[in-house]
């Protein structure tokens, strides 16, 4: 079934089946392997998008349940000054390992601090509670979400 | 005599995604006896590559998994090498034991704490091998004796002459001079490190938070298909039937060798499914309605 969605600002047309997961949309149609697959039940995290800036499980999102919402993923959040924001604070701070996990957690991070520019330590802890990292990095993705938002009010 | 090399191939996936892999054939490590056409690029050795502009491009050896060693490796080899790791770009090794084996492992393979302590002095020597030969190119080409000459960021500099040469300018030369083994050169003291020691950057965060760094799950090759497992879903269940007409047409059956397979395993143990251009369908591991695995003595067992 031929579906378009728009992604990054850019429309793509797809044959699936509706039940398709945007998670594979992604990744095996469209070769954009930027948002990872790591449970397929909502459980990790690793597979967040925004859509419409909402951060979103792409793993359990079928296809034609997006309509005209704008997607946004991990490859385009730079885009937007708190997923820039926040990449750079990663960087600075030095927060990943082996990085499965850290385009999920940055989107998820990107849509906490568009609706709230100054989040605290409890904001994060309910923003963030649903992606989940293997190796450990919680305590600097903490830091480094504070980091943007200082950054990014500072600017 | 120069060093002989293979080109590299490039496959690049179908989907509109665009990406492409490099699958680089192994380096030679002895130079060919052979007079060869030039060589645009720098290669004294299977970890070191350093090309007509200077580009530099280290071949790490085993895997990062987040344990950080590409930066350690990296730096093990550009404090010999005498470059900044703002210089450097890293690759994969391609698989190659005669190559790359860890040497307390005897096999290319990334574990058991063992990385640096394997190539603390293999890494070294491939950067002091490199430096070596940029300094003898150097040299030659000023006329003064190597010892007068020092490598310094991705230059040979002399200092009594005011004189300076890039790496990339001297890569030509370099790759024509002969490589000296790795025993014979002289490594740094540590004293005089620069690099090793200190809090260096993580050379492979910038790919990590925008999804450009590739996972194996990322691997996309033309043709290349995706196998799902089905599992019984009880224990004890064996496959009684298979559908294959039921199938979606973007499947393909399973072999009848593996029919047999599924037939003959335990219940435990995973039988392979149909294969897929893509992973969806099949939808997940384990759950299918092409395979039938009524016979379990655990009749009424529910999801």
């Amino acid at each position: 079934m031929p579906f378009t969605i728009k992604v990054n600002g850019t429309p793509h047309s797809v044959d699936v089946d509706g039940d398709t997961p945007l998670l594979w949309v992604l990744r095996d149609l469209l070769g954009m392997t930027g948002t990872k697959f790591g449970c397929g039940a909502a459980l990790c995290g690793a597979c967040t998008v925004h859509i419409d800036g909402v951060a979103t499980r792409s793993c359990i999102t079928s296809v034609d349940s997006i309509g005209n919402s704008a997607i946004t993923t991990i490859e385009a959040v730079d885009q937007t000054p708190q997923g820039k924001a926040l990449q750079q604070a990663w960087l600075d701070l030095e927060v990943v390992q082996c990085g499965y996990c850290q385009s999920g957690q940055i989107m998820s991070a990107a849509a906490l601090l568009a609706a709230t520019p100054k989040p605290s330590d409890a904001d994060i802890d309910a923003a963030m509670a649903g992606n989940v990292c293997r190796c450990g990095t919680y305590q600097r993705i903490r830091a480094a979400i504070h980091r943007a938002a200082k950054e990014s009010t500072n600017a | 005599m120069r060093n002989e090399r293979r080109t590299f191939l490039k496959a690049a996936a179908a989907a509109g995604g665009g990406l492409v892999i490099n699958l680089a054939l192994p380096l030679a490590l002895r130079p060919s006896m052979a007079a060869t056409t030039a060589s645009p690029t720098f290669a004294p050795n299977a970890f070191i590559r350093i090309d007509r502009t200077g580009a530099v491009t280290l071949v790490m050896p085993m895997v990062e998994m987040g344990q950080g060693i590409y930066t350690a490796m990296a730096m093990l080899l550009a404090e010999e090498l005498e470059v900044g790791l703002d210089q450097v770009r890293l690759e994969h090794a391609p698989p190659n034991d005669a190559l790359y084996a860890n040497s307390i492992l005897h096999i290319q393979t990334t574990g058991l704490s063992s990385s640096i302590r394997a190539f603390w002095t293999p890494l070294r020597q491939a950067g002091a091998v490199g430096r070596t030969l940029l300094i003898s190119a150097a040299a030659k080409q000023w006329g003064v004796d190597p010892s007068s000459c020092r490598a310094q960021h991705g230059a040979v500099v002399h200092s009594a002459s005011s004189r300076r040469l890039g790496y990339g300018e001297l890569a030509d030369a370099a790759a024509a001079l002969p490589v000296p083994a790795r025993e014979s050169v002289t490594l740094k003291a540590p004293k005089d490190f620069t690099l090793i020691g200190t809090a260096a950057r993580r050379l492979d965060a910038s790919d990590k938070v925008n999804g450009r760094a590739q996972f194996g799950i990322d691997t996309r090759l033309p043709g290349m298909k995706i196998a799902a497992i089905a599992i019984s879903p009880v224990f004890g269940g064996k496959p009684k039937s298979v559908n294959e007409a039921g199938m979606p047409s973007s499947t393909a059956p399973p072999s009848s060798a593996s029919l047999k397979r599924l037939r003959s395993s335990p219940a435990w143990r995973p039988a392979m499914k149909a294969t897929s251009r893509r992973r969806w369908p099949p939808r997940r591991s384990g759950s299918t309605p092409f395979i039938k695995c009524p016979s379990s003595p655990m009749p009424r067992w529910s999801r």
